[in-house]
C-alpha cells in the first residue's frame, strides 16, 4: 500500500511541479501589462533585550512553572517580503535558551504554501521529598532541578493544480521532550510486605512525530479528501526502562528486573473525506477512517475504526436543523501471555497470563435545532444519544454497555442596544454507568450576561451551576469481591465578572472576580488489612475545592508614544476531602496529607516609550509570590521577581 | 477488490478527472439560499469599478490594499482575465456609488480644512446587519469551491450554530497573513469563552497564558465531529501528541480512563498538582478500594494516603506487570 501510494504521488509530483513552473503568469496577456502589483517594500523589525530573574527560597513557583529560570538575553525578528508570485513572512521570539517560538512561511502565487510553526517550551517539573515515612530510598536530593524541554513543530507544505482546485498536502507533527524528571517507583519487593518507596533522577529524550500525506480536489457536487498519516513514538535517548533488584513478593522470586519502560509505538490512519458545497440550505459532510496502533515492545495492538457523518438543513432561513451520527469501533489485542525475564539469569523465565484489554464499539446520535425568532432571540434545543458497548466486560468486572441521553435548551437575546443575555440548561441520563464517576442524572445551567450601561462602562457576569447523581456505586477489589455502596453527589458553581471603566479618553480601569467551587460526595471503601477484604464505609465522605480570585488592571496612554499599565491578581485556593469513621482519623485523620490550601500575589506593571527614529523601548516587571500553607505542593512556596526590558526598531 | 487496490484506483482516476471535466470544476450547492444571496449581492444600481479606482482618489485604504495583495487572496488571478480573483467589491459589493464625487482634488481641498472626505460607504453592504450564516456565506461563495478542507466540519459543528461568523476571527484587513498568529488564539477566543481564561489562570495548567501552546493546538474552530471540538476522535489522541508517552496500547491499560483522559485530568487548569480534577488519593478512592486503613502508625498512614502514585507510578498504562503478576500499575 505504502508503494503504491508513493508511486502514485511521485507520478503527481512529476506532471505537477513542471506544469506549475512553466505555467504563464497571466497578468501578461499579448506583451500588454492587465494587472499590476503595487510594490510593497519588505518590513523587517527587530527587538533585543534582557530577562532578569531573581527567585526567593523556590524556583518552582507556579507563575515560573513554564520558565527556565535563568537570567537571558531576548531577541525577535519580525520580517515580511513580498514580490509578486513570492510572499516570505518570518515571525521569531527567543525568550531563553530552551524558550522561543519561530512562525515562518512561504507562498508562491497561490500554488505553493508553507508553513513551519515552532514552539519550544521549558516546564519546571516536581521534584517530590517523602517526609516522616519509613520505607523510602530517595536516591536524588531536594537540590535536583528537574524540567523538560519540548519542541512542537508543526509543518504545512501545500501544492495547488494550476486554475484548479486540487491540492496535494503534506502536515508534519513533531514533538520532542528532553531534559531530567524525578522518577518515582517501588523498590524492595515492590510489594506490600516489602515496599520501598524510591525517587531517583531519570534523563528523558524521545519523539512524538506525525507525518501526513493528502490529496484532495473539488469534484462538482462534492469535494473529496484523502490522507495516509504515521505516527510513531520513539525513544532516542535517555534511560528507555529501569532495572533494579528486587526481593522476594507477590509470588515473584528476588531477582533482576526491568521497570518503567517507555514502550515505543507505531501506526498508520487512512482517512477519507467528501462534502457537499457549504452554501446550500443542505450541506453534508463524511468521514471514514481506518487507524491501526502497535506497540513495538509487547505487540499490543488496537484497530479503531471510525466513521462520521453530518447534515445541516436550512428549510427557512430562521430555522436550521443539525444532524451528526458518528461510529468507533476500537479493538484491542494484547498477547496472552507475558514473560517474566530475571535480568540476573539466577531465576528461570516466568510466564504470566494477561487479560485482554477492553475492546469497544460506540455509536452517537445528535438532532440539534436553532431558531431565530425575532432577530434579536435565538433559540437553541438539542438530544443527543450515546450508545457504548464493551468486549470483555465481564472479566474487567464492569457492565457490558452503556446508554447516555442528553437534551440541552437555551437561549440569547438583545432586549436593546447594549444588553446581551444567555441562558442554557442540559439534562443528562445514563443507564448503567460503567464508572464510579459517572452520573445517572446530571442537570447544569449557566446564565450569562454582557451589558454596555453607558459607552465608558461595560460588565460582564456569568454563573454555571452542575449537579450530579448517581445510587449504587461499585467497586471491586484485589481479590475479585465486588462490594456496591449508596450514592454519590456532585455539585460544581462557577460565578465570574468583570467590570471596565473608560474613564477618560486615555484611561481605563478594569476589575474581576472569579469563584469556582467543586464539591462531590460520596462512601468510600477500604479494606483495614491483609486479611479477609471486611469493608469500612466512610459515608458521604465529601471533597471539595474552592478558588476565589480577584483583580484589576489599569491602562493609560499618556501621550501617542507613552503608555502604561498596572495589573494585580489575588488568588487562594483550597482542596481536600474529610472522613468521620475511627479507622480513618486515629491517630490522625487521613485527610491531611493531601489537603491543600494556597495564596498567589502577582503583581505586574509595563510601559512602552516611542523613541526617536523608530526606535521602541518596552519594559515589563513582574512579581509574584506563592505560599503553600499546608506545604503539599512540591517546593513550590516563594517569590520571584521578573523584569524584561527591550528595543524594538522597524527598519 | 481488496481496499488497497480500490484506494489506489480511485485517487488515479481522480487524477485523470483533474486533467478535464470543466464541469466539475464549479462548486454548486445543494438547493442555494437565495435570501441570503440576495442580502450579499450588494446594490444593484451599483457597478462594478474595480480596486484601483476605488482607492485611486484616496489613500485612505492604501495600507489595506498593499496587505491585501501580500495575501493569498490577492495572489489569486483569474486565468482568463489576467485579473484578481478576490479583490474589494468581491466582499463589499458593486463600489461605484461608493466613490461617486470623490475626486483627489476634492480629497485634497478636505484635507487641506483638516476634515477626512468620507466615501458613501453606506451604499455597500452593511455587514452588522446581516445574519451570522449570511456574513459567512460571504467566504464560504469561494471556499467552497476551492476544496478548503479546514471547513469540512464548519456547518456542523458549534461554532457555526452559535452564529459566530468567518469575520469573527478572522480580521482580513488587519495584516497580510489571513490567517490568525498562533500566540494571539489565546486572548481572541477569551473574548466568547472568558471562563477558560480563569481556568488557565489557576496554579496548575497548561501554558496558554504565557502564549507556549495554543487554543487550536487542540481544539478545532472550524468545526469538528467531536465533542467540544477536538481535534481528534479520542481526547487521548490529542493529549499524546505531546504526551506520547502515555499513549499505547498497552498489556495493562487503565480499563478505558486511558482513551478519555478527561476522567480525571482537567485540561485547562486545575488547583490540583498535575491538571487533576480532585486530589490524590480522593480522586482514586472514587472508584477503588484504598489500602491499610486500619494502621495505626502514622507514617504507614502517610505512605498511603499522600498520593496513590508515588507506587502505582505507571497509572497511565505499562507493559510489565506489577509484583503480583498482574496490572496494577506499580512497574
Amino acid at each position: 500500500m505504502k508503494k503504491s501510494l508513493i508511486i502514485l504521488f511521485t507520478a503527481f509530483l512529476a506532471v505537477f511541479i513542471p506544469w506549475t513552473v512553466l505555467a504563464q503568469h497571466t497578468e501578461h496577456v499579448e506583451g500588454q501589462l492587465l494587472y499590476e502589483f503595487p510594490r510593497i517594500d519588505p518590513v523587517l523589525a527587530l527587538t533585543g533585550g534582557y530577562r532578569y530573574i531573581k527567585t526567593n527560597k523556590s524556583d518552582n513557583i507556579p507563575r515560573l512553572e513554564f520558565d527556565l529560570v535563568e537570567d537571558s538575553v531576548i531577541i525577535g525578528v519580525d520580517s515580511s517580503f513580498f514580490r509578486y508570485p513570492d510572499r516570505f513572512t518570518l515571525n521569531f521570539f527567543y525568550e531563553d535558551r530552551k524558550d522561543y517560538f519561530l512562525d515562518v512561511g512561504y507562498g508562491y502565487r497561490d500554488l505553493i504554501l508553507a508553513r513551519w510553526i515552532n514552539s519550544t517550551i521549558f516546564h519546571n517539573t516536581d521534584n517530590i521529598r517523602y517526609l516522616n515515612e519509613t520505607a523510602i530510598d530517595q536516591r536524588d536530593s531536594d537540590a535536583n532541578r528537574y524540567g523538560l524541554k519540548t519542541g512542537i513543530n508543526d509543518i504545512l507544505f501545500r501544492l495547488k493544480y494550476p486554475g484548479y482546485a486540487a491540492h496535494l498536502y503534506f502536515e508534519g507533527s513533531m514533538v520532542a521532550k528532553e531534559g531530567t524528571i524525578q522518577q518515582r517507583s517501588l523498590g524492595g519487593a515492590a510489594h506490600f510486605a516489602n515496599r520501598i518507596k524510591t525517587t531517583q533522577a531519570r534523563d528523558i529524550d524521545w519523539e512524538t512525530n506525525r507525518f501526513t500525506f493528502g490529496l484532495n480536489s473539488h469534484l462538482g457536487h462534492v469535494e473529496a479528501d484523502y490522507a495516509f498519516s504515521l505516527k510513531t513514538f520513539d525513544v532516542t535517548g535517555g534511560e528507555r526502562v529501569l532495572e533494579d533488584s528486587f526481593t522476594a513478593g507477590g509470588g515473584r522470586p528476588a531477582g533482576d528486573y526491568l521497570h518503567h519502560q517507555l514502550s515505543e509505538t507505531n501506526g498508520m490512519t487512512h482517512t477519507l473525506k467528501f462534502h457537499t458545497a457549504y452554501t446550500g440550505k443542505i450541506v453534508g459532510a463524511a468521514a471514514v477512517s481506518f487507524t491501526q496502533r502497535d506497540n513495538d515492545d509487547s505487540d499490543a495492538e488496537a484497530n479503531i475504526i471510525r466513521a462520521n457523518a453530518a447534515i445541516t438543513m436550512m428549510p427557512r432561513t430562521n430555522i436550521t436543523f443539525f444532524l451528526k451520527y458518528r461510529h468507533q469501533t476500537r479493538d484491542v489485542d494484547n498477547p496472552d501471555t507475558f514473560t517474566l525475564v530475571d535480568q540476573s539469569g539466577v531465576n528461570p523465565d516466568s510466564v504470566l497470563s494477561v487479560r485482554n484489554s477492553i475492546s469497544s464499539k460506540t455509536d452517537h446520535v445528535s438532532l440539534k435545532a436553532r431558531y431565530r425568532v425575532l432577530p434579536d432571540l435565538t433559540l437553541r434545543g438539542g438530544y443527543t444519544f450515546d450508545y457504548h458497548r464493551r468486549g470483555n466486560a465481564e472479566e474487567w468486572h464492569i457492565v457490558e454497555s452503556t446508554k447516555k441521553h442528553k437534551v440541552s435548551i437555551s437561549a440569547d437575546t438583545r432586549p436593546y442596544k447594549g444588553l446581551k443575555l444567555k441562558a442554557g440548561y442540559s439534562f443528562r441520563k445514563n443507564s448503567d454507568p460503567a464508572y464510579n464517576t459517572e452520573p445517572d442524572d446530571a442537570h447544569e445551567g449557566t446564565v450569562s450576561a454582557f451589558w454596555i450601561p453607558t459607552p465608558r462602562v461595560s460588565l460582564w457576569a456569568r454563573y454555571s451551576i452542575a449537579m450530579e447523581d448517581r445510587e449504587h456505586l461499585h467497586y471491586v477489589d484485589s481479590t475479585g469481591a465486588s462490594v456496591s455502596t449508596e450514592d454519590r453527589e456532585k455539585m460544581s458553581d462557577n460565578a465570574m465578572g468583570t467590570i471596565t471603566f473608560l474613564v477618560v479618553k486615555n484611561l481605563s480601569v478594569s476589575g474581576y472576580y472569579t469563584y469556582m467551587h467543586n464539591r462531590i460526595e460520596e462512601d468510600i471503601i477500604a479494606n483495614p488489612s491483609t486479611g479477609p477484604p471486611t469493608v469500612l464505609t466512610d459515608v458521604d465522605s465529601p471533597y471539595t475545592d474552592v478558588v476565589n480570585s480577584f483583580g484589576g488592571r489599569i491602562s493609560y496612554r499618556a501621550r501617542h508614544d507613552l503608555e502604561f499599565e498596572v495589573a494585580a491578581s489575588h488568588t487562594v485556593a483550597t482542596s481536600g476531602f474529610q472522613v468521620s469513621i475511627a479507622e480513618a482519623t486515629q491517630p490522625d485523620t487521613i485527610a491531611q496529607f493531601s489537603r491543600l490550601k494556597t495564596r498567589e500575589t502577582t503583581v505586574s506593571t509595563s510601559g512602552r516609550l516611542d523613541l526617536m527614529e523608530g526606535l521602541k523601548l518596552s519594559v515589563q516587571y513582574l512579581f509574584s509570590i506563592y505560599d503553600d500553607i499546608h506545604q503539599t505542593q512540591a517546593d513550590a512556596d516563594g517569590n520571584a521577581h521578573v523584569v524584561m526590558a527591550t528595543l524594538s526598531k522597524t527598519l | 477488490m481488496k481496499p488497497r487496490v480500490l484506494i489506489t484506483l480511485f485517487l488515479a482516476s481522480l487524477l485523470v478527472v483533474m486533467w478535464g471535466c470543466e464541469s466539475l470544476k464549479f462548486s454548486r450547492p445543494v438547493i442555494p439560499i437565495r435570501e441570503y444571496e440576495r442580502m450579499i449581492i450588494g446594490r444593484l444600481d451599483a457597478n462594478y469599478v474595480g480596486t484601483q479606482n476605488c482607492l485611486k482618489a484616496c489613500h485612505y485604504h492604501d495600507q489595506i490594499r498593499r496587505d491585501f495583495d501580500a495575501s493569498t487572496m490577492g495572489a489569486q488571478l483569474s486565468e482568463k482575465s489576467g485579473l484578481p480573483l478576490v479583490d474589494c467589491e468581491s466582499c463589499h459589493g458593486p463600489g461605484s456609488l461608493a466613490i461617486e464625487g470623490i475626486t483627489e482634488e476634492r480629497v485634497q481641498e478636505d484635507a487641506k480644512r483638516g476634515t477626512q472626505t468620507a466615501c458613501n460607504y453606506e451604499t455597500f453592504l452593511d455587514y452588522t446587519s446581516l445574519p451570522a450564516p449570511a456574513v459567512s456565506l460571504v467566504c464560504l461563495k469561494c471556499h467552497t469551491a476551492n476544496a478548503t478542507f479546514n471547513l469540512h466540519d464548519w456547518n456542523a459543528g458549534t461554532h457555526s450554530q452559535n452564529d459566530v461568523t468567518c469575520s469573527d476571527c478572522h480580521d482580513i484587513h488587519a495584516g497580510p497573513d489571513l490567517k490568525v498568529e498562533p500566540r494571539k488564539t489565546a486572548q481572541m477566543c477569551f473574548k466568547c469563552h472568558p471562563e477558560r481564561r480563569s481556568e488557565f489562570m489557576l496554579t496548575s495548567r497548561h501554558p496558554v497564558m504565557e502564549g507556549k501552546i495554543f487554543c487550536t493546538s487542540c481544539h478545532s474552530p472550524h468545526g469538528s465531529p467531536y465533542e467540544s471540538q477536538l481535534k481528534e476522535g479520542m481526547v487521548k489522541e490529542i493529549c499524546t501528541k505531546c504526551h506520547g508517552d502515555k499513549e499505547g496500547p498497552f498489556l495493562y491499560e487503565h480499563a478505558e480512563n486511558t482513551d478519555e483522559c478527561g476522567r480525571c485530568h482537567s485540561p485547562h487548569g486545575s488547583v490540583n498538582n498535575n491538571l487533576l480534577r480532585v486530589s490524590q488519593p480522593f480522586l482514586c478512592m472514587q472508584c477503588h478500594f484504598a489500602h491499610r486503613l486500619s494502621t495505626s502508625a502514622p507514617s504507614t498512614k502517610r505512605e498511603f494516603f499522600t498520593r496513590c502514585t508515588d507506587c502505582h507510578s505507571m497509572i497511565h498504562g505499562t507493559d510489565i506487570p506489577s509484583a503480583g503478576g498482574v496490572g496494577r500499575f506499580t512497574q
